[in-house]
C-alpha cells in the first residue's frame, strides 16, 4: 500500500499547543460564556422546533403547479430476459402522460446506462435484461399519484426467466454472467489489497498460536424514515433544470448529473431540502432520480417521484455482505503479531458503492484495529451477484464497520483460547499513548489516541470484575451470562486530496461566512445536515471562532446556487472537513477584523489581542471592539484602500483523517430455553476529540447504538435461491425500537485530533461500528464453555437455540 | 415451496377425475376464479383475483396437463402472472379409489416471485393451503351433487347448485385459520374457541 505513505503536512496551522501526542482528558473544554455559546456548551439544537413540530421541509412537501407523478414498473425476476414491453394499456388510462422505457432513454442520447460512483457502469433502465429482483423497468407518469402507481400494474412486461445468481461463492464460478453487457464475461469484479504479505506470512510461520475464523456480515439496509424521492423541475423557457433531491452529497450529484445529461452544470440546480435519514443509503444516483428528470426535460413540467417503503428496502443500496476469513497470529507471551484477511465483497449487479476511488474496498485496511502488531495482510475480491447493485456504508465510514467486527471478534478468539481474560488481552496488546502517532502495518497514520484510558473508564462504569464473578456463579447454577468488549478505532473525515477523491473530484469540504453589519452572520457548507444537527454545531464553531452567539448565525446548506462547492455528509466527514473549514473562514473573517480593530482603535495590529468576541489592546482590556462593532464599521468604516464587508470562504483539504475511537461493554443473558438474547447493560465510552455540542454528541450515539443492536440482533435482508427479496416490508425487516434497546450508558474521554482546527474528530458512526461486535463478542462469551466460538450476526433465537440444543443445554 | 397433501373425495373415482378435468366445475370451485377455459390439448388458460395480505391482484395464467393415466393421475404445470408477482408451479395428482369414495394425493413445487414473494411471503403459504383446502371442499361439493344427479341414492347430497366461487372473506377466513393452524397449538385453538364462545354469547345475552 502507498497511501499515506508521505508524512502528514498540514496546509493548515495546526491548533495552538498541539503537540503529536495528545494529552487525554474528561474535561470538556468550553472557552465562551453561556450567551455565546462556543464550543462544549450544551446547546439545544437550532433545527429541532421545526422537526418537533412535524414542520421540516422535506422532498416530498414540495409541491409545484402543474405537478405531475412518476411510478415505476420493477422487475419480479432478479435474472430475466425482457422479450416485449406493452404500455398500451396504461397509456389508455385516463391522466397517464407517458410511459419510459430503457429505448426511450437510448434514443434520448444514452441515458439508459450511467456510472456509478465507484467509475462501474450501472443500467438507468434496461432494455434487453433485467440483473436484480425490483430493478427499474420502465417508468409511467401521470397527473396524479395514484393513477401512476394504479397505472404501473397495466404495463405488461414479458420476460424470459435466466438462472439467478445469489451467493457470491457460486458466482465466482462464472456459470452464470450478471453483466453480460461487460468485455471480460466473469463476475469477479476486481481485487484489492493492503499490508505486506510476505512479512505476513513469516509472522505467521512464526507465531506461537494462529486463530482462524470464518464470518459473514450480511446484507442490511440503512431503512431510513424518509425513503428516497425528487421532484425535477425543468424549465424549458429559461432552460433551467432544478433537482429536489434526497442527496447527502448535492455539489457531486450536479456534477455528476451535468456529465451524464449533457445539460450545462450552471443550468443545473440541486436542492437537498430537510433530509430524513440518510445514512449513506442517500449517496448513490438511483435510476428513480435520473427518469424523473428526463420525465421533467420530456414533458416541460414538474414531475415528482416518492418511493414507497417496500421499494426503499428492496431495491436501493444496501450496506455490509462481506464473506470475511481471518486469521490472527500471537507469539509465546500472547502478544499479537499478525492479521491475515480473505474477503468477498458481493456487489450485486453493479460495484455501486461510494467509496473514494483508490479505495475498491473502502478504508477496510484499518482492520488491525486498536493493536499494534507486526504484520497485516488484507485481501478483498468484489464480485457480481444477482442483487440490488451497491455497498454503500450504512454509518460505516467506508467499511470500517465491517473490518472492525473481524478485529474485535478475532481477538476475542484468541483472548479466550488463550484462557486470558479479554480485558487483560486486550490492555496488554494496545496501541500505547506514546506510539502516536502510530503508523499501522497496512499504511495509515493513526493520529492521537489513549485506548487504555478509554478501556479503564468503561470497564469502571460497568463493574467489570464483579460482572465476572457475577458470570461465574451463573454459570456454576447454569444461567448463561456473557460480557463482550468492543475497543474500536475509527477512521473518519475523508480525505486528504492527495489520496482520496471519488469520480476524481477531491474530497475537500467547505465554508463560506458572511457577517452583517449587525452583526449577525449567515454561513454556507458544502456539506447537507440529514439529522446530523449542523445548523447547531456549525453555529457554535464560528460562535467559538468569532465570540458572535451560535443564535446569531444562520446556517445554510444543500443549495447548489448558493452553498460553496463540497463533496457532502457521510463517513463521519462533515467535522473533520466542513466544520474545520468553517472554523478556518472565521479565522481569516478575524484576521481582517483585527485589521479594522486597530483602524479604530487606531493602535497597531500588534498590540492587539483576541478575547472571546473581541480584539482589545493588550494590558488595557477596556480599549476594544467587540466583533460586532467591527462588523458595523466593515460597512460604515472601513480603512481606506481596504475592501469593505466582513466574509471569507475556505475549502479545507485535510492534512490526515481523523481516528476517533472508543471501548464499548455490553452485559447479555441468554435464555437457554428460547435462545433469546437480552443486551442488560451497555456502557460506550467514546474519543471523538474535542466536543463541539455534548448533547448533539450524545444524541448521535444513542442513536447510532440502536443502529449498531439492530444488525447485531434483528436485522438482514434475505433472499431465496432465486433471487427474491424476502425481507420487502418492516414486517420482515426487523428495525428495532424504543422497545428493544437497551439503557445505552455514555461516557467520554477526550484526546484532541493534533491536526485538526478544533482538535475535533468525526463520531456519528462510531456507536454503530462498535456495538455489534461488543454484543457478538458478549453472546459468544456467554456460550464458549459449551464449545461455541463465533456466531454470525444478526444472532436471532433460532440461531442460539440451534446451537444450545446441539450442546446439549435446550431441547 | 412444497405443497403436499390428501384429500377424501365422496364420489366415485370416475365422477372425481371427470371433475378434475373439467374447467367449468374448476371455474366454479377455485377462490377469486374469474374463468378458466380450455385453449387446446389439455391446456388451460385463467384469470384469478388473489389477495394476500397486503398484495392484491389479478393473475393470468396458463395450466398444462401432462402425464393423463385416467382415471389414475396427471401431472399439472403452472404457469401465473400478474402485477403482484408470478407463480411457476408443478404438481402431481394421483386418484385412488376406496370404495365409493376417492382419495386424491397431491403434491408440487412451487416458485414465487415479485410483490406476492417480497411482501406477502409469510402468508404465502397459508394462503396456498387455503387455496387448496377451499378448492377441493367445493369440488367435492360439486362431485356429490354430481353423483346425486347421477344415481339420486345419496340422501345427505346437498340440492344441485350452481356452484360459486368462495368470497374474499370466506377466503380470508380461511387463510387465517391456516395460519392459526402454523403458530398456535391445537389445544390452545380448543381453549380460545371456548373463550370466543363464552365472550360471544356474553356479549348477546347480558
Amino acid at each position: 500500500m502507498s497511501h499515506l505513505e508521505s508524512s502528514v503536512q498540514s496546509l493548515h496551522p495546526a491548533p495552538e499547543g498541539a503537540s503529536k501526542q495528545m494529552e487525554t482528558t474528561d474535561q470538556i473544554r468550553i472557552t465562551t460564556p453561556e450567551k455565546v455559546c462556543g464550543m462544549g456548551h450544551r446547546m439545544k439544537r437550532k433545527e429541532d422546533p421545526r422537526f418537533i413540530r412535524g414542520q421540516g421541509h422535506y422532498v416530498d412537501d414540495v409541491k409545484l403547479p402543474g405537478m405531475l407523478y412518476m411510478d415505476i414498473v420493477r422487475s419480479p425476476y432478479a435474472h430475466a430476459k425482457i422479450l416485449n414491453i406493452d404500455a398500451s394499456e396504461a397509456l389508455a388510462t385516463p391522466g397517464v402522460l407517458a410511459v419510459i422505457t430503457g429505448k426511450d432513454l437510448k434514443d434520448a442520447g444514452n441515458l439508459h446506462w450511467m456510472p456509478t460512483l465507484m467509475s462501474d457502469t450501472q443500467m438507468v433502465l434496461p432494455i434487453d435484461k433485467v440483473v436484480y429482483f425490483a430493478q427499474e423497468v420502465c417508468a409511467v407518469v401521470a397527473t396524479e399519484r395514484y393513477i401512476a402507481a394504479d397505472a404501473i400494474e397495466k404495463v405488461n412486461v414479458e420476460y424470459e426467466p435466466l438462472p439467478a445468481v445469489v451467493d457470491p461463492f457460486e458466482a465466482l464460478k462464472d456459470e452464470v454472467i450478471v453483466r453480460d453487457d461487460k468485455e471480460k464475461k466473469t463476475n469477479h469484479v476486481w481485487h484489492w489489497e493492503a499490508g505486506d504479505k510476505e512479512a505476513t506470512d513469516k509472522v505467521f510461520g512464526e507465531a506461537a498460536t494462529v486463530v482462524k475464523q470464518s464470518m459473514h456480515l450480511p446484507r442490511i439496509h440503512v431503512a431510513s424514515i424518509e425513503t428516497c424521492g425528487m421532484v425535477a423541475n425543468y424549465d424549458p423557457t429559461m432552460g433551467k433544470m432544478q433537482l429536489y433531491m434526497t442527496t447527502q452529497a448535492p455539489h457531486a450529484i450536479r456534477t455528476v448529473f451535468a456529465l451524464v445529461s449533457g445539460l450545462p452544470e450552471h443550468k443545473i440546480q440541486v436542492i437537498s431540502p430537510d433530509i430524513g435519514g440518510g445514512f449513506g443509503g442517500k449517496v448513490p444516483v438511483y435510476p428513480g432520480y435520473v427518469v424523473c428528470a428526463v420525465a421533467s426535460l420530456v414533458t416541460g413540467k414538474p414531475v415528482k417521484w416518492i418511493e414507497d417503503r417496500s421499494e426503499n428496502l428492496q431495491a436501493d443500496s444496501f450496506a455490509r455482505d462481506y464473506h470475511i476469513t481471518a486469521e490472527m497470529a500471537a507469539d509465546a507471551k500472547g502478544k499479537i503479531t499478525g492479521l491475515r484477511v480473505k474477503t468477498l465483497a458481493d456487489n450485486g449487479a453493479a460495484d455501486a458503492a461510494a467509496n473514494p476511488s483508490k479505495f475498491p474496498a473502502g478504508m477496510y485496511s484499518i482492520c488491525t484495529g486498536s493493536y499494534d502488531m507486526k504484520a497485516a495482510h488484507v485481501e478483498v475480491d468484489g464480485v457480481y451477484t444477482t442483487k440490488p447493485p451497491g455497498g454503500v456504508a450504512y454509518r460505516c465510514s467506508f467499511r470500517v464497520t465491517e473490518a472492525v467486527h473481524m478485529v474485535e471478534r478475532m481477538t476475542d478468539i484468541l483472548a479466550h483460547e488463550l484462557g486470558e481474560d479479554p480485558a487483560d488481552f486486550r490492555v496488554k496488546n494496545f496501541i500505547k499513548p506514546e506510539q502516536f502517532p502510530y503508523k499501522s502495518p497496512t499504511g495509515w497514520e493513526y493520529d492521537s489516541g489513549n485506548y487504555d484510558a478509554a478501556l479503564a473508564k468503561a470497564m469502571d462504569i460497568i463493574g467489570y470484575r464483579e460482572l465476572r464473578k457475577e458470570q461465574a456463579e451463573k454459570r456454576a447454577r447454569g444461567e448463561l451470562m456473557g460480557i463482550g468488549i468492543c475497543s474500536f478505532t475509527e477512521v473518519v473525515g475523508a480525505g486528504p486530496s492527495r489520496d482520496f477523491d471519488i469520480l476524481g473530484i477531491k474530497m475537500f469540504d467547505s465554508a463560506e461566512i458572511r457577517i452583517h453589519p449587525t452583526g449577525k452572520a449567515i454561513a454556507r457548507f458544502g456539506t447537507k445536515s440529514q439529522g446530523q444537527g449542523h445548523e447547531t454545531t456549525y453555529a457554535q464553531i464560528i460562535a467559538e471562532e468569532l465570540g458572535i452567539p451560535a443564535a446569531d448565525v444562520e446556517i445554510e446548506e444543500g443549495d447548489t446556487d448558493t452553498a460553496p462547492y463540497g463533496l457532502g455528509t457521510y463517513a463521519s466527514r462533515s467535522t473533520p472537513t466542513a466544520g474545520a473549514a468553517g472554523a478556518m473562514a472565521a479565522r481569516k473573517i478575524k484576521a481582517k477584523a483585527r485589521k479594522i480593530a486597530a483602524h479604530l482603535l487606531e493602535v497597531g495590529e500588534d498590540d492587539l489581542e483576541w478575547s472571546v468576541d473581541r480584539w482589545q489592546v493588550k494590558g488595557s482590556p477596556d480599549q476594544h471592539k467587540t466583533i460586532q462593532d467591527i462588523a458595523f464599521a466593515a460597512y460604515t468604516n472601513h480603512p481606506q484602500g481596504m475592501e469593505a464587508g466582513l466574509e471569507a470562504t475556505d475549502y479545507y483539504d485535510p492534512p490526515n483523517l481523523t481516528f476517533p475511537f472508543g471501548s464499548y461493554i455490553a452485559v447479555v443473558d441468554v435464555d437457554s430455553g428460547t435462545g433469546e438474547v437480552k443486551v442488560r447493560r451497555f456502557v460506550a465510552v467514546d474519543d471523538c476529540g474535542n466536543i463541539i455540542n455534548p448533547l448533539v454528541v450524545e444524541g448521535q450515539i444513542h442513536g447510532g447504538l440502536t443502529q449498531g443492536l439492530a444488525p447485531a440482533l434483528f436485522e438482514e435482508i434475505v433472499y431465496d435461491e432465486n433471487g427474491q427479496n424476502l425481507t420487502g416490508t418492516f414486517a420482515d425487516y426487523l428495525v428495532p425500537t424504543a422497545v428493544e434497546s437497551p439503557k445505552w450508558e455514555t461516557a467520554h474521554t477526550i484526546t484532541p485530533s493534533p491536526h485538526h482546527p478544533l482538535g475535533a474528530k468525526g463520531v456519528g458512526e462510531s456507536p454503530t461500528v462498535g456495538a455489534p461486535p461488543a454484543i457478538a463478542n458478549a453472546v459468544v462469551d456467554a456460550l464458549w464453555h459449551l464449545g461455541v466460538r463465533h456466531v454470525d450476526i444478526p444472532i436471532t433465537p433460532q440461531k442460539i437455540w440451534k446451537l444450545l440444543r446441539d450442546a446439549g443445554v435446550s431441547d | 415451496m412444497k405443497i403436499g397433501g390428501e384429500y377424501e373425495f365422496d364420489a366415485p373415482r370416475p365422477l372425481v377425475w371427470e371433475a378434475l378435468l373439467d374447467p367449468t366445475v374448476l371455474a366454479g370451485v377455485l377462490p377469486g376464479c374469474e374463468k378458466l377455459d380450455l385453449v387446446g390439448q389439455d391446456e388451460y388458460e385463467g384469470a384469478l383475483n388473489i389477495k394476500i395480505g397486503p398484495v392484491q391482484g389479478q393473475f393470468m395464467g396458463k395450466v398444462k396437463l401432462e402425464n393423463i393415466q385416467p382415471p389414475d393421475s396427471y401431472t399439472m404445470q403452472v404457469d401465473g402472472r400478474g402485477a403482484p408477482g408470478f407463480v411457476k408451479a408443478t404438481g402431481n395428482l394421483a386418484l385412488a379409489a376406496e370404495g365409493d369414495t376417492t382419495r386424491v394425493t397431491y403434491d408440487g413445487d412451487a416458485q414465487v416471485g415479485g410483490r406476492l414473494a417480497s411482501v406477502g411471503q409469510r402468508l404465502i403459504e397459508s394462503s396456498a393451503k387455503a387455496i387448496i383446502k377451499q378448492s377441493l371442499d367445493g369440488l367435492n361439493l360439486a362431485v356429490r351433487a354430481r353423483a346425486a344427479a347421477a344415481g339420486g341414492e345419496d340422501p345427505d347430497a346437498p340440492p344441485p347448485q350452481p356452484v360459486a366461487p368462495p368470497s374474499q372473506a370466506r377466503f380470508a377466513a380461511t387463510v387465517a385459520r391456516e395460519v392459526a393452524k402454523d403458530v398456535i397449538p391445537k389445544w390452545t385453538l380448543w381453549v380460545l374457541s371456548v373463550v370466543v364462545a363464552g365472550i360471544v354469547a356474553w356479549l348477546l345475552f347480558r
